[in-house]
């Protein structure tokens, strides 16, 4: 087995639409991955990791493009990456690649109908790496947790808060170097009262900053939880198990 | 142009557009971007419409916040010259519509292939190429599962069909429906629809193809947008 999997036109033509979705081919899975140089197209349309991650992007795209055409002082353009690393939390370093893999294909897409979303792509990463290695530990809480219980909101503002002052001195620069303070979203609105304030632009830039992304990213936090609380424990577990194997 | 060499040209391009100094970028690249479309796109007005459609609302905005609120450019705050910020706000503006022109010429280019013979012909890896796909495909299917589960949350008398203070309160349940319904629909296709299909097998032969990296007309086309880049450099004194 290992001598003809090892042999890459030997396998493509054993027809690989016959693999099964199961943990074993999996495995074997993984296996002519290794023996291929970490060649992912052989697993790519049987993982469900990866289709994790393109949903979640689609995710963004979906809900941060209707955000941007209302013009809301708010972005929630990443609400599918925080759930991608919410969903592999158990995997802290897959869990980070994969949220911000999917952030940054979404935000590359999303510059058809927001010329300033790509730029931004440094933003999503931070937030994924904050997701991914802080918030994601207290996944249990966050998914089983009571609606009651007293912790899980308080864990909720916390991330949102620490996630959103990362986002803001993320994003500052780019608003001041790329685009002289400008852009499209509704927080312009906030650079521009503290410009009227008296304040220097980068300064105006990070207080806008500062406001809106602690509030931005805690209602995003908030819907990213809500949708991994109503995702089937099923489709959780198998995420959870194709994320497990090595490689 | 090849799609390869769309892309290149498009981020030489908008790196251009977005690096600092606002007015000379608009004034380079718009002239650039307007001989672009006059020998690359057939339908010119259309495309121009799209742009303009785009743009602006972002404008109005624009106006609203620098000239209206503030009354200074950004760059300058301290010194409150309207004509100054309505300057900026234009030079922004031309720049933002040439942006979207750019990006909407390259979309009507390629359209008669569609997005994905656009991302099958890049080179790029496969993996990539795939996951790009399945992405577009997947905001596809949020927006069926919106418009049934919206249908269906409606006839349950959970919300309404018009703007209303019950569908305000009740959203949550319509975002949590779109996403288990898209969920739901992408594993089961995972499971069974793409297998028997025989989409692993099709698509790791379509994706693995060797495509052409750059033609002679990319290079040209390079070139030509690299020269406003090459002028601010030599302007600037090297700094």
């Amino acid at each position: 087995l290992l001598h003809s999997v090892s042999d890459k036109k030997i396998w493509s033509e054993k027809s690989f639409s016959k693999v099964q979705i199961s943990v074993e081919n999996i495995h074997l899975c993984y296996l002519i991955q290794k023996l291929h140089s970490y060649n992912l197209e052989y697993c790519l349309m049987i993982s469900p990791v990866i289709l994790l991650i393109a949903l979640c992007a689609a995710l963004n795209l979906a809900l941060g493009g209707v955000v941007y055409l209302l013009k809301l002082p708010i972005y929630l353009d990443m609400v599918g990456s925080i759930l991608c690393a919410l969903l592999l939390a158990r995997t802290p370093v897959k869990a980070f690649l994969a949220a911000a893999v999917a952030g940054v294909i979404s935000f590359v897409l999303g510059g058809v109908f927001n010329p300033f979303l790509p730029w931004f792509s440094l933003t999503v990463v931070a937030v994924a790496a904050i997701t991914a290695f802080f918030t994601a530990r207290s996944e249990p809480i966050l998914r089983t947790g009571s609606i009651a219980d007293i912790g899980l909101w308080t864990r909720l503002i916390g991330y949102g808060v620490l996630t959103g002052l990362v986002a803001a001195f993320m994003s500052a620069p780019i608003v001041v170097y790329f685009f002289g303070g400008v852009t499209g979203s509704g927080s312009a609105l906030i650079t521009a009262f503290f410009l009227k304030a008296g304040n220097q632009l980068m300064n105006a830039a990070i207080l806008s900053g500062l406001t809106a992304e602690p509030v931005d990213k805690t209602i995003q936090l908030t819907l990213a939880v809500m949708l991994l609380r109503a995702t089937p424990n099923n489709i959780v577990g198998r995420i959870r198990e194709g994320a497990a194997l090595k490689g | 142009m090849s799609p390869n060499g769309a892309c290149v040209f498009f981020l030489v391009t908008a790196s251009g557009f977005f690096v600092e100094n606002p007015h000379m970028q608009a004034w380079c690249y718009a002239p650039l971007v307007a001989v672009f479309m006059s020998l690359n796109v057939q339908a010119m007005t259309s495309v121009s419409k799209k742009s303009l459609v785009l743009v602006l609302p972002l404008v109005l905005f624009l106006y609203l916040v620098w000239v209206v609120i503030v009354g200074a450019a950004p760059t300058n705050p301290g010194e409150p010259i309207q004509p100054t910020a309505q300057s900026y706000v234009y030079a922004v503006s031309l720049k933002l519509f040439a942006f979207s022109a750019l990006v909407f010429s390259l979309v009507e280019k390629f359209a008669s292939g569609g997005a994905f013979q656009f991302f099958n012909n890049l080179t790029i890896p496969s993996g990539l190429k795939a996951l790009l796909m399945l992405t577009l495909s997947l905001k596809n299917s949020f927006s069926q599962a919106s418009t049934r589960s919206f249908s269906a949350l409606v006839i349950a008398g959970i919300l309404t069909p018009r703007l209303s203070l019950r569908n305000m309160s009740h959203g949550w349940l319509l975002m949590r429906s779109i996403w288990v319904s898209t969920l739901c629909i992408s594993f089961e296709r995972l499971d069974s629809k793409w297998t028997i299909e025989n989409l692993p097998d099709s698509c790791v032969q379509n994706l693995a193809k060797t495509r052409t990296l750059l033609s002679l007309g990319d290079l040209v086309w390079l070139l030509v947008a690299t020269l406003p880049i090459a002028a601010k450099y030599l302007v600037s004194g090297g700094q």
